[in-house]
């Protein structure tokens, strides 16, 4: 896309990054739980068209964290090839997404 | 030192040589005596900066340690306890070598810390010295004692409690000097007219500061209260209006900025400069810009996309976001970039659009 809008946010760190990781944690869950809580309408006639399927969303403070590290391996174990280090291409976002997905509803 | 007895009648030169000798001897000692004097006041200083060097320095001693960083603005709830802040420190003043005050600063709160020397407390002599030396606009991290005081401390925003400091550690220390103080950036720019009804820059209590220096160093400018307000006041007027609006069943909606034609007006304008040539459109007050092979325009209002949308049976819509003027007049009625904050309703009786922006 050549234009589109982003939602942005930018803040002070007290000491590590983990607090980003925790406010977009609180953030995305406050996002899927307002649409769940007060658009669902809306929600259930766009899924009327378009098969989507329902969130699923964990507890504030259970949602699943895997490690850079961890997510390299897990996509290693999948059949993927990548570097330590390297940035994830789409289709391996897309994968480790589906892979943590799995993962997640296993246990 | 003694002077060599000399058995034979001194000559004037050996006289002279003798005396510049014991000149000599005389500076020598003076200056070991001093060079003494000063190695013992250093060793004092070395046992004293020995003495809890821990609490203070410029390496924070600290990894993840998820303490409850405490804001100045909640600090009536922590008198008498030891908290943690992450703060900057605005200045710094030197009582005497045993007492510093500091005010340091959380966004718009301030508060005044003094750090005294007390052995028992853990504070030494150093470690004032080093407060006092913290350079204005440096990042602490302070543990500090919340004390009610007796008088209100009139300089800061929290002004029934001071800190008592235990420990201070710099995260970032703050160049010396800076090109410009915060402090600066909040007085007002001067009026043409007005400087020259008064005739001179000087009374207004500092240093000018242009507008060039400030854009030139912006962040710290930014770091001017003021400019926080403006920033939190704009941010004030775009929720209000959102939160005004929403409650009475408008949508937010975001209209493209990038047009494939110069967006100005309705839709019969909008038709009309289609036709036109590129040199023609473009010569209206519309940015241009290159969008692959072909012309793009930046948007100079939402207009027609709310209509689209209020004829799409959107009964209302708003929207707040930028649109481009490629206005030529240097006045603040005329922008070329700003934020546009518009409205749109279906008209019951004629079903058209009515308009706001």
């Amino acid at each position: 896309m050549t234009e589109f809008t982003g939602l942005d946010m930018e803040m002070e760190i007290l000491e590590d990054y983990h607090e980003v990781v925790d406010m977009l944690e609180r953030l995305m869950l406050f996002i899927f739980q307002g649409l769940n809580e007060r658009y669902a309408i809306e929600t259930e006639l766009v899924r009327a068209v378009y098969a989507v399927e329902p969130f699923k969303l964990p507890e504030a403070g259970n949602v699943p964290r895997i490690e850079f590290a961890e997510g390299i391996r897990m996509l290693r174990e999948a059949g993927e090839t990548i570097g330590d280090y390297d940035d994830l291409t789409t289709p391996q976002e897309k994968k480790l997404g589906q892979l943590v997905l799995e993962k997640v509803t296993l246990t | 030192m003694t002077e060599p007895e000399t058995s034979r009648q001194p000559s004037k030169s050996a006289l002279k040589k003798a005396a510049k000798a014991a000149e000599k001897a005389k500076k020598k000692a003076e200056k070991s005596a001093k060079l003494q004097d000063e190695l013992q006041h250093r060793q004092r200083e070395a046992v004293d900066d020995e003495f809890n060097t821990e609490s203070y320095g410029e390496q924070p001693s600290l990894q993840t340690t998820h303490h409850d960083w405490v804001q100045f603005s909640k600090i009536d709830k922590h008198e008498d306890q030891l908290c943690i802040f992450r703060c900057v420190v605005e200045n710094a003043r030197i009582q005497s070598a045993k007492l510093v005050f500091l005010t340091l600063s959380q966004g718009l709160e301030s508060i005044q810390m003094v750090v005294s020397e007390n052995r028992e407390e853990g504070v030494s002599k150093a470690m004032v010295r080093f407060a006092g030396n913290i350079p204005p606009e440096s990042v602490c991290t302070i543990f500090g004692i919340v004390k009610r005081t007796s008088e209100k401390i009139k300089s800061t925003t929290v002004q029934g409690f001071e800190v008592h400091a235990k420990k201070i550690y710099i995260l970032s220390k703050a160049q010396v000097p800076l090109p410009l103080q915060p402090a600066d950036s909040e007085r007002p720019l001067p009026l043409e007219e007005m400087k020259e009804a008064s005739g001179e820059d000087e009374g207004i209590g500092g240093p000018l500061v242009s507008l060039n220096t400030r854009l030139n160093n912006r962040v710290l400018d930014l770091r001017a209260k003021i400019n926080h307000c403006i920033f939190i006041i704009k941010d004030g007027v775009d929720s209000l209006f959102q939160e005004f609006l929403r409650a009475r069943h408008f949508i937010r909606i975001h209209t493209p900025k990038i047009l494939g034609a110069p967006s100005e007006g309705d839709v019969t304008s909008y038709k009309i400069l289609e036709r036109l040539s590129d040199t023609e459109a473009g010569g209206s007050n519309v940015f241009r810009l290159d969008y692959f092979q072909g012309t793009a325009y930046l948007a100079q209002s939402p207009q027609i996309y709310k209509q689209m949308a209020i004829q799409g049976r959107f009964p209302r819509v708003m929207e707040v976001g930028s649109v481009f003027r490629a206005e030529n007049s240097n006045t603040p009625r005329h922008l070329t970039g700003m934020c546009c904050l518009c409205y749109h309703e279906t008209n019951p009786r004629t079903s058209f659009p009515d308009s706001k922006s």
